[in-house]
């Protein structure tokens, strides 16, 4: 068959790429419109996977990583946008705002990062502005159970007015059921804050350690090195063995000691040991679950 | 907590100290993670916090803001060990209580630092004392004088007693009270008591004549 020349090939033509190019569009169409019901039923089963493991988000730490992991890796971030102000904010905003009050991941954030400075501003008078992760995550949950305020800290028992005695909420173990807080969601409060300017800084005496200076003055380096030996000594410190450790002289010792206890309210004296001039790091003392 | 100088010493003893900055080099560091203060449950049953085995705890801080704090903690230790274990005197020469001489990390609260303590707990209401302008002996205030007042009228209207006349002796130690919180209340709190509702023109106390001890008329 051979090809004409003529006007009537030229028409054929026309048709051909018109038609090719209705169905082209009308291709694409159907695939936007699948895409938007997939889109459509993603964002549904969001809600209702939120809706149905919203306790488990709040209350299992292993959950909750798991789930801030899944979000980033599809690059939707859990905390956008404000706790409330998600209403009037517009195209972008608005599934932000929605990821936010479906999860109320950034609640439970901001909750958790107000606990925080609570506790944190609670403590410096015991504490000198240095606490260790664990100790600040004890302190958020015995906030969190109601007992004790913030400040009561190692003691326990801070409320005269409780005479049932203490033993019940220490030895049956309450937190099961209760919201369980890892290292991981206090270092994303403390960068919750950073915006405000809490200068909140991390310091790791010891790889395994984390201690969490809660003022925005830092350690200058003999407190430091006196951390970093009260890391590895529950706490103590005892002049003649911080001059065999750090190599200064008696005098740099002592200055070093008289300031963590005068200067920075790190160290608490105890002059009933074996030797004098003991100080103890409060921070790096351990004192249990309890 | 126990931790002698030697082993201290040799579990950091090849340590380089890492300060904050280093901390990836410090990789060898054996820390050794040493006992936990732990609470003490003492023979009563008073449970002990776990700041009560921290040995500075028993010297006063120098720093004022962590002597200040120091003291809160002390002061509410002493108000719920006092009450469990329903202490009422404190005399700061004598033989103290338990509280304030820890056995396990020989630590004690000294006079010098008690009295501090104490006058600390007259100044918040806590303390109080008696007799009046010395410092040796107290009487803890757990609960308030008038609290106390509070309960003995309660009691007293509870069993029908309004109107009749009792001895001191009868409320704190008579047949009726074994079963009451102010049994065996000392005679200056319960006189403190009786005062707070005198005051309050809910009793009436009567001077001690020759055998018969002070009483005490409710109303």
């Amino acid at each position: 068959m051979r090809k004409g020349a003529g006007i009537s090939a030229l028409s054929r033509h026309t048709t051909t790429t018109s038609s090719y190019s209705t169905l082209s569009s009308s291709i694409s169409t159907s695939q936007l419109s699948s895409l938007q019901t997939q889109l459509e039923s993603f964002r549904n089963a969001l809600v209702s996977f939120s809706i149905a493991h919203r306790n488990d988000i709040r209350k299992d730490p292993a959950f909750r990583h798991q789930f801030q992991k899944m979000c980033a890796a599809i690059g939707v971030d859990p905390l956008a946008g404000g706790p409330a102000g998600s209403g009037a904010s517009g195209s972008g905003g608005g599934v932000k705002g929605w990821w936010n009050e479906m999860i109320g991941m950034g609640e439970w954030e901001f909750e958790l990062a107000v606990q925080v400075v609570d506790i944190c501003v609670s403590t410096r008078g015991e504490n000198g502005g240095l606490i260790e992760m664990g100790e600040l995550i004890r302190r958020v949950e015995r906030l969190r159970r109601g007992g004790g305020g913030a400040g009561s800290g190692p003691t326990g028992q801070n409320n005269p007015s409780k005479n049932t005695s203490t033993v019940t909420t220490t030895s049956s173990g309450v937190g099961h059921n209760e919201t369980t807080i890892t290292p991981e969601d206090i270092l994303r409060s403390l960068e919750i804050l950073s915006p405000l300017g809490a200068g909140y800084k991390l310091h790791h005496p010891t790889p395994s350690s984390t201690f969490i200076r809660t003022i925005p003055k830092s350690l200058d380096t003999d407190q430091s090195t006196l951390l970093a030996l009260a890391a590895t000594t529950g706490g103590r410190l005892r002049p003649r063995e911080v001059r065999l450790q750090t190599g200064w002289g008696e005098v740099r010792v002592q200055l070093a000691l008289e300031d963590c206890v005068m200067r920075e309210g790190l160290g608490w004296v105890d002059e009933q040991g074996d030797a004098s001039g003991e100080v103890w790091i409060i921070a790096a003392t351990d004192f249990g679950g309890s | 907590m126990s931790l002698d100088y030697s082993q201290a010493q040799a579990s950091s003893s090849s340590v380089t100290i890492p300060t904050s900055h280093s901390r990836k080099s410090a990789g060898s560091s054996s820390t050794s993670p040493s006992t936990p203060l732990r609470t003490t449950i003492s023979s009563t049953g008073f449970e002990f916090p776990a700041i009560w085995n921290f040995p500075p705890f028993f010297t006063l801080q120098p720093n004022p803001s962590t002597l200040s704090h120091q003291l809160e903690l002390w002061r509410n230790l002493v108000l719920s060990w006092a009450r469990h274990d329903r202490v009422f005197e404190v005399n700061t020469e004598g033989d103290v209580g338990d509280v304030f001489n820890n056995k396990t990390i020989k630590r004690r609260l000294l006079p010098p630092s008690l009295k501090r303590l104490m006058l600390e707990m007259v100044k918040n209401g806590e303390a109080a004392p008696d007799p009046p302008k010395q410092d040796t002996r107290y009487l803890l205030y757990w609960r308030k004088p008038d609290e106390w007042g509070d309960l003995i009228y309660t009691w007293v209207t509870d069993n029908g007693l309004n109107a009749s006349i009792m001895t001191f002796y009868e409320i704190t130690d008579g047949d009726l009270s074994h079963t009451t919180e102010f049994y065996e209340l000392p005679t200056p709190l319960l006189r403190k008591a009786l005062e707070s509702l005198v005051k309050r023109g809910k009793a009436q106390l009567l001077e001690g004549k020759g055998e018969v001890g002070e009483g005490v008329r409710f109303l």
